[in-house]
């Protein structure tokens, strides 16, 4: 009734409605797919165009709690989280508390956030399992950027997804009826990205139990992890990955259609058994990254690995590379390497050598300490690279080393079609790039198309970016 | 306060929208045109080049190859991207592909429409859409301090 009399106040039949005026004449599950992909503060001032838009952000599906330009400032001047800190999280209160839809498909919360604010946090985490959520990313990276100490990292509230405690929810006690969970087991969870959450072991089995859909799980910067444990073919787990979680002394992973395992961080134990799908690894122990016989570690999947991330900080001299195994299925080849001075980086291509199926080499370069120094460009031994198409060469500073590894390829790879080089400095940060670093930057892109253009064949196509 | 005025407005497109010429596509009905593929629903009028694009993309989109349907989607969103297609034709395949039910066609239109709106203005907003602000000048302030960090910039 209050309805009927909030439409007399207004001109017009149909809410003034403009006869041109098709998209308010949408069914309302349209609008909210159409409003669930703008940011969420451009959903949110929809809610500005007319009465029939009032509401409709509030079933959005995606709630992306995004604050980027707060975290570049806050980068740049550390005091300023005292004031920002608070502002987030009322709007994260704010927001998840006005939310009608009955369900979400992504919760992603990424702020400065440890274990002070963990009431709130708390409550955000019961509202997106109530949501049945697919897709949950808690990112508490400090200053947006950094590892924070462990001890003062938020501890993810396994409670909540540890039904059998008989938890109650209850939130929205207007617009949402009181759940009583019977249900041990959170079936809409696919994927969980934490960064600075503290997981224990107990934590991570419970997880994986009471996720049955669970498929992509990623932990960075986690405390309380020393022994990872993977096991068993009911889990649906395709995607899992560990990154400088500093406790952890041991990952096994076996009996599992695991599809891609990734780990960054000092060298551990790492044994992988009767993985049959797992056709992607991303590899990076300790300085030199070859620490642990890497190779000996993930030596059940190398006969069907397709695509392989190798991160190598700080190459040892004399790498023996003869002592690693051919890849016959690998199809991507991936390092990361840091630049330092002017070392060659032709040992690398025996690790392209032993794939004989490579299609896509990428070498990015992480600069170290960089320098151009004039000397002869050294070759390589020949070898026929005949299936691959793309080399990448991330990070190009324009060394003769650079110049080097890029003749190689052009001079070995017969189907090559297409060489792609970036110049820019790789180490992503909030502070804005000085000019010192845009100048080296510049340079790079000016060395690269001296060097390389003439040196590039009819056919290949470079691209410099 | 959390009111949903939902039985006032059953919205309905207009049956005659298609035949609302945009500039940018010649949407003239053309009676003799006959759909090459059969759809279980016939795509209405939206011109004939994209009625191609749409009908090829359907037919993709059923595919068990996943890289063909990947293929399809991304073909679909370069030539949406790049081809000036007015709004009304735009909604109309959206409410199609929502009424056939394809997920990926209705994704790939309505991000382009969503792309329509991001980046603007509410009153920009409204003049694109033709939206009529029924607001009274009290309730839109009311709107802006419900949600004041929507509102900074």
């Amino acid at each position: 009734m209050r309805k009927r009399a909030r439409v007399a106040r207004h001109k017009g039949g149909h809410h003034g409605l403009n006869p041109n005026d098709f998209i308010s004449r949408m069914p309302d599950d349209i609008l909210i797919s159409i409003l669930s992909r703008l940011p969420l503060k451009e959903a949110v001032t929809t809610s500005n165009l007319s009465s029939r838009w009032r509401y409709l952000w509030c079933q959005t599906y995606c709630l992306d709690f995004d604050a980027n330009e707060k975290l570049d400032k806050i980068a740049v001047d550390s005091k300023l989280r005292v004031v920002e800190r608070p502002k987030y999280i009322n709007w994260v209160n704010r927001v998840t508390r006005q939310h009608k839809g009955p369900t979400i498909d992504d919760l992603r919360i990424c702020f400065d956030l440890d274990k002070t604010s963990k009431g709130a946090i708390d409550k955000w985490v019961e509202f997106a399992v109530s949501k049945r959520v697919q897709k949950l990313e808690l990112d508490f990276l400090e200053n947006g950027e950094m590892l924070r100490q462990t001890p003062r990292n938020y501890v993810f509230p396994i409670k909540v997804f540890d039904r059998s405690l008989g938890l109650t929810v209850k939130r929205h006690a207007l617009t949402m009826p009181k759940l009583v969970c019977k249900e041990t087991e959170i079936k809409s969870l696919k994927s969980l990205f934490l960064k600075c959450v503290n997981v224990s072991e107990d934590t991570l089995a419970k997880l994986l139990t009471n996720c049955p859909a669970l498929q992509q799980l990623s932990i960075h910067g986690s405390g309380d992890l020393v022994n990872v444990k993977i096991s068993g073919k009911s889990l649906v787990l395709k995607y899992f990955e560990i990154v400088f979680c500093f406790g952890v002394k041991s990952i096994e992973i076996e009996d599992s259609n695991l599809e891609s395992f990734s780990y960054l961080g000092p060298g551990i134990t790492i044994k992988l058994n009767n993985l049959p799908r797992l056709e992607e690894i991303s590899i990076g122990e300790g300085y030199s990254g070859f620490e642990n016989n890497v190779f000996g570690q993930i030596s059940c999947c190398i006969s069907h690995l397709q695509i392989l991330t190798l991160d190598i900080y700080r190459p040892e001299e004399n790498i023996k590379f003869v002592s690693f195994p051919e890849l016959p299925k690998l199809k991507q080849l991936i390092l990361k390497v840091g630049a330092w001075d002017d070392d060659s980086l032709l040992e690398f291509t025996s690790l392209a050598k032993a794939c004989p199926k490579l299609q896509r080499f990428v070498i990015q370069l992480i600069w170290m300490s960089p320098a151009k120094r004039r000397r002869k460009i050294r070759q390589a031994a020949k070898h026929p690279h005949k299936h691959l198409q793309l080399v990448e060469i991330v990070g190009y500073y324009g060394r003769t080393s650079d110049v080097e590894l890029a003749v190689y390829f052009i001079e070995n790879a017969s189907s090559l079609q297409k060489i792609i080089i970036d110049p820019r400095y790789q180490v992503l940060e909030r502070t804005p790039i000085g000019n010192d670093q845009l100048k080296k930057e510049k340079a790079a892109r000016s060395c690269a198309k001296k060097q390389l253009e003439p040196r590039t064949p009819q056919g290949v196509d470079l691209v410099i970016l | 306060m959390a009111e949903f005025n939902e039985t006032d407005q059953t919205p309905t497109v207009d049956p005659k929208t298609p035949n609302l010429g945009d500039s940018t596509t010649s949407s003239q009905p053309k009676p003799e045109q006959i759909t090459t593929i059969d759809v279980a629903v016939p795509i209405p009028d939206v011109g004939p080049q994209l009625q191609v694009v749409v009908e090829e993309f359907i037919l993709k989109s059923g595919s068990d190859d996943e890289e063909v349907r990947t293929a399809a989607t991304n073909e679909l969103r370069d030539f949406i991207e790049h081809e000036e297609i007015g709004i009304t034709t735009l909604l109309v395949v959206v409410k199609y592909a929502h009424e056939v039910k394809n997920v990926d066609l209705l994704d790939a239109f309505c991000e382009r429409v969503a792309d329509l709106i991001k980046d603007k203005k509410v009153v920009e907003v409204r003049e694109i859409f033709g939206i009529v602000n029924d607001f009274t000048p009290g309730e839109e302030q009311a709107l802006r301090y419900e949600h004041p960090w929507a509102f900074e910039d």
